[in-house]
């Protein structure tokens, strides 16, 4: 039995419409469920136990090995962390997880990195900005001999 | 003229003086002058600075009669220096031995207004932590050099004709202006690496997570006068329009962070969302900054016209920064359209 929480450090989750969305605040990747996945995600987020979520998708026939994939893949992916039992009860509906064929399914995505990262410093392109090696370079020889004889005195 | 002047503010720090004192007096390079200010501790600290400048004549001591907060005593300091550049340590610090002599070496040869190193961040229990400061500067911007100013030397005349000085009305944030000012006004920065400042990590440190009223206000304080900084440098030409309108942009939106990462108390999220509204009017290309946020976060540029501080407010509670608030329906929607919903 496990249980886990959301990073809340890193990712941004939101429910509307019966679809998670979670985002990673760190790298602009972001994630999408179906139904059914989001449904079983918001159990795990709400700290009930993974032995009561899988008895009660096993109820309605979906499969475990497809359960402890997607578990596995949010913890490899930062988005949930072990946690202590809340002593919540599950709550699922077996019509939105026959909706979705039973299968749990979680995506990534990449196409909005840009917008979504909070860094807008990350904009400014080196030559409009600033680039230490280059300035610092570009002194002649022999003003660089002047200034090493300058500091051995 | 010294090679270098180094600027010690001292308040109540007798338990760590001696072994900052020592890691300074006992440099490779010799040619420095050590101006301590102490700032009426209460504490044994002046006696032990006058025993050190009892045996070290380069060590000045400046006796403040009432505690007059660390950007006045480091002013002071600031008066009295002689030194072709200016280092500061905390007293609760300490440098490497050759600390000085690497930084003014890389400063001589490279002619640079500011050279920076690395800090050594030593937690209460010993645990010593590298900072990575340098490598975000290095290769994306100076802006990034925000903090860790003591891990560097800066330049006289950069300062003094600059007219750089530390604000003196704030609890938190004076030196983050002060180093701001001079990322600025800097040609040339350079960063060596495998030189330490050693930043000790305090059990009653200022530095916790969350911020009572007072230094909220000066944390507050400090974003209004990074903006206008930035504003004087857009005006004077040190900057670019491009690098203003995204340093100025980042600038409210570290302000608007603020709501949800330094304090707890609503009237305090609401003073932080007020004054990144103010700063937001502040902007001298506001016609260039409400277009970028036509284009990124067009969701919320009503409510900063209609000065609407509750909203933008509740907005960052709830979606933690407005680049999520903008951008969840448009995710929301390109999934469901690859999980065939619509």
């Amino acid at each position: 039995m496990a249980n886990y929480k959301l990073n809340e450090n890193k990712m941004y989750a939101d429910i509307t419409d019966g679809i998670a969305i979670i985002i990673n605040s760190e790298t602009g990747i972001y994630y999408g469920m179906n139904a059914f996945g989001t449904q079983v995600y918001e159990n795990l987020a709400n700290g009930v136990s993974t032995d009561k979520i899988l008895e009660k998708i096993k109820e309605f026939g979906a499969d475990e090995a497809n359960f402890k994939e997607f578990i596995n893949a949010m913890i490899e992916k930062e988005i949930l962390l072990s946690a202590t039992d809340t002593g919540a009860d599950v709550d699922l509906n077996e019509e939105i997880a026959k909706e979705d064929n039973l299968i749990i399914e979680l995506k990534e995505y990449n196409d909005a990195q840009e917008l979504l990262l909070a860094d807008p410093i990350h904009e400014v392109k080196e030559e409009e900005g600033w680039s230490p090696e280059k300035t610092s370079l570009n002194k002649d020889k022999e003003d660089v001999a002047r200034r090493e004889a300058k500091m051995e005195q | 003229m010294p090679k270098v002047s180094v600027i010690i503010p001292v308040y109540n720090t007798e338990k760590y003086l001696k072994k900052c004192l020592d890691s300074v007096v006992n440099q490779t390079l010799k040619d420095i002058e050590i101006i301590c200010i102490n700032d009426a501790s209460t504490d044994n600290s002046l006696k032990i600075l006058q025993d050190y400048a009892k045996n070290d004549k380069r060590i000045k001591v400046i006796n403040l009669s009432e505690n007059k907060g660390a950007g006045y005593a480091k002013n002071i300091g600031l008066k009295v220096v002689k030194g072709e550049y200016i280092g500061f340590v905390d007293p609760d610090d300490y440098i490497d031995l050759n600390y000085y002599e690497e930084l003014y070496k890389k400063a001589i040869v490279k002619n640079a207004d500011v050279v920076k190193c690395d800090v050594i961040v030593v937690e209460t229990n010993n645990e010593k932590k590298h900072s990575n400061l340098n490598c975000l500067i290095k290769e994306k911007s100076k802006f990034y050099f925000s903090y860790e100013y003591t891990s560097a030397i800066y330049k006289f005349s950069l300062i003094f004709d600059n007219y750089i000085i530390f604000p003196e009305d704030l609890i938190v944030g004076e030196d983050v202006i002060f180093l701001h000012k001079a990322v600025i006004k800097s040609h040339i920065i350079e960063i060596i690496n495998n030189i330490n400042y050693y930043y000790i990590r305090r059990d009653n440190s200022l530095n916790t997570d969350i911020y009572d009223e007072s230094r909220m206000k000066s944390a507050i304080k400090t974003m209004e006068y990074r903006a206008q900084n930035y504003n004087q440098a857009f005006l004077d030409g040190d900057i670019t329009q491009k690098v203003y309108l995204n340093e100025y942009l980042a600038n409210i939106l570290s302000l608007l962070q603020y709501t949800i990462t330094k304090t707890n108390e609503y009237k305090l999220k609401l003073l932080c969302a007020k004054k990144a509204i103010e700063l937001f009017k502040m902007c001298l290309s506001r016609n260039e900054l409400e277009k970028i946020f036509s284009k990124k976060y067009d969701g919320i540029l009503k409510y900063i016209k209609n000065n609407d501080t509750k909203t933008i407010l509740n907005i960052y509670l709830k979606y933690k920064n407005i680049q999520n608030f903008c951008m969840i329906e448009k995710l929301r929607e390109n999934v469901k359209r690859d999980m065939k919903y619509v």
